[in-house]
C-alpha cells in the first residue's frame, strides 16, 4: 500500500493525491490548525499543502525518510510559512484564537482529543515547551535556545530526551496510545 | 562520530523534523547509510511524529478533497524528467553540438581514450542543455575552437573522472562534475583548484546537488592543472586537503 502510494506519487499520477488525502489528510489538517491558530487559514494551508506534494512528488526519496514525515514537513513548512505573512498578522490582531491550540475541547478541534492534550500534558514542561517551540512554531534550535536561554547544546539533548518521552506515548505499541485508541473509540 | 554519540546528540531528531543544517543532514546520512542501527532509531522516531500527529488529527470540511483535486486537474503536469516535445529542433542542435564537441575532444586528444566516455558525455551534456539557463553561452563555448578540453583524472588509486572545458579567448571555465567519485559525496565536500606556477588557487566549491553535473567556474589566468579536493567543510578551506584527482600538466595557450 504505502509503496504503491510512493511509486504513484513519483510518477505524477494525479489520483494518489485523493489517497493521500484520504489517508492522512486528518492528520495533517491537525498538525496544521494547531500551527495557524485559525480555521479558515488552516483550510487554506491544507489545500496548499497538497498541491506542493503533487508538484514536488518527483522528488521525494523514500531512502531519506518514511513518506508520512515528508507529507509532515510540508504541510508544517506550508503553515508556518503562512504564519509569518502580513495577512495572519493582521489576521491575529482583528480575530484572536489565541488559546485554540491548547484549548482541547475548542470546537475547532475534535472532542476526541481531549485525552490527547492530557497525555502530552503529562510531558515534563521543558520538554513541551520544547516540542511546542519547535514543531508548532517552527522555531530553529538557535531560536529555542536564546527564547529559552539554554544553550544550544542542550536544545539538542532536550529535544532527543523530548522524542524520547514523545515516542513513550505515540511510538508503535505504546501502551499510551493503545489506551488512547480504546479511549477514542469509546468516545466515538 | 560514534554510534552511540550520534544517537545521543538529537542529530537524528533535527533531520527528521526537517531542521538540520546541510552539513548535519549529509552527516546524518553517511550514518544512516552506514549504521542499521541509526535506521532503527529514525524509524521510532518518525514513528512517535506519525502517532502525535495522527492522535491530534482533526477531519478538515468535506468539502476540501474535491477542489483539492479539482485544482491539482487544471494544474499542468509536473517539471518531469524526460525531454519537452517542443525542444525538437532544440534537440537536433544538440545533437550536432555533441558531434562537434566529440570531434574536438578527438582531435585534441587522440590517445586519451576520451571517446570511451562519449556516451556518458552525451547523457550529461543533454542534462545540461535541459537545465541550463547559459545554454547559448556553453553551445558558443562547446563550438569555438579555442576550447581545450582537459581530463581530471583519479590521483592514488581514486576512481574519478571529470572534464574541464577552459577557453582562454572567452575567458570561461565549465566543469563536468558528473564524474567526480560518487561513493565519496556523502558528507565530503569538493573544492576545484586551478594550479598557477605550482601554487593552487581556489576555484570555488563544486555543487554537486545543485548544478546538474555541469558547472562554471572562474577562468584562471595561466593554469597549468586542474584538481579537485576533498575538504571537510561547505565552505572549503584556503589550501586543498586532499588531492582526489589532477589534471596533467596543459599547454598553456595565449590568454586573452
Amino acid at each position: 500500500m504505502q509503496d504503491q502510494l510512493i511509486s504513484r506519487l513519483q510518477q505524477q499520477d494525479r489520483l494518489v493525491i485523493g489517497d493521500l488525502y484520504t489517508a492522512y489528510g486528518d492528520a495533517l489538517f491537525g498538525v496544521v490548525l494547531r500551527i495557524v491558530q485559525s480555521r479558515e487559514l488552516a483550510e487554506q494551508v491544507l489545500q496548499d499543502t497538497f498541491l506542493k506534494v503533487w508538484r514536488n512528488g518527483a522528488s521525494y526519496d523514500a531512502s531519506k525518510g518514511r513518506l508520512f514525515t515528508w507529507l509532515l514537513n510540508i504541510a508544517r513548512n506550508t503553515a508556518i510559512d503562512a504564519t509569518r505573512t502580513a495577512y495572519f498578522q493582521h489576521y491575529r490582531k482583528t480575530d484572536p484564537l489565541d488559546n485554540l491550540a491548547y484549548s482541547a475541547g475548542g470546537d475547532a478541534l475534535n472532542p476526541d482529543h481531549i485525552g490527547v492534550q492530557e497525555v502530552v500534558n503529562r510531558l515534563e514542561e521543558k520538554y513541551r515547551v520544547l516540542i511546542n517551540l519547535i514543531y508548532f512554531k517552527g522555531y530553529t534550535q538557535e531560536e529555542v535556545a536564546e527564547e529559552v536561554g539554554i544553550p544550544l547544546g542542550t536544545v539538542k539533548t532536550r529535544l532527543r530526551y523530548a522524542m524520547v518521552e514523545l515516542r513513550k506515548i505515540f511510538g508503535e505499541n505504546s501502551t499510551a496510545l493503545l489506551v488512547l485508541s480504546a479511549m477514542l473509540g469509546d468516545l466515538s | 562520530m560514534d554510534l552511540q554519540s550520534f544517537i545521543q546528540s538529537g542529530l537524528l531528531e533535527s533531520y527528521v523534523l526537517g531542521q538540520a543544517t546541510a552539513e548535519e543532514r549529509s552527516l546524518v546520512e553517511r550514518m544512516l547509510i552506514q549504521h542499521p542501527e541509526a535506521r532503527t532509531e529514525q524509524a521510532a522516531i518518525e514513528q512517535a511524529m506519525e502517532g502525535y500527529a495522527k492522535a491530534i488529527g482533526t477531519p478538515p470540511p468535506a468539502w476540501m478533497k474535491d477542489r483539492i483535486l479539482d485544482q491539482i486537474a487544471q494544474l499542468p503536469e509536473p517539471v518531469a524528467p524526460p525531454v519537452p516535445k517542443s525542444a525538437i529542433p532544440l534537440r537536433a542542435f544538440q545533437l550536432i553540438a555533441v558531434a562537434l564537441l566529440l570531434l574536438i575532444a578527438f582531435l585534441w586528444n587522440r590517445n586519451s581514450g576520451l571517446l570511451d566516455e562519449s556516451t556518458r558525455q552525451k547523457v550529461a551534456l543533454d542534462n545540461c542543455m535541459r537545465s541550463s539557463q547559459s545554454k547559448e553561452k556553453l553551445f558558443a563555448m562547446f563550438q569555438d575552437t579555442d576550447t581545450q578540453i582537459v581530463r581530471v583524472k583519479g590521483v592514488k588509486g581514486v576512481q574519478g573522472n571529470a572534464m574541464v572545458y577552459s577557453n582562454p579567448k572567452l575567458q570561461q571555465v565549465v566543469l563536468n562534475i558528473n564524474s567526480v567519485p560518487p561513493a565519496s559525496r556523502q558528507g565530503v565536500y569538493y573544492q576545484c583548484w586551478a594550479i598557477v606556477g605550482g601554487v593552487p588557487t581556489d576555484m570555488g566549491m563544486i555543487h554537486l546537488e545543485t548544478t546538474d553535473g555541469w558547472q562554471t567556474l572562474p577562468y584562471i589566468k595561466g593554469a597549468t592543472n586542474y584538481a579537485i579536493s576533498a575538504e571537510n567543510k561547505p565552505e572549503g578551506n584556503p589550501a586543498p586537503t586532499t588531492v582526489l584527482m589532477m589534471s596533467d600538466e596543459i599547454k598553456i595557450k595565449k590568454d586573452g
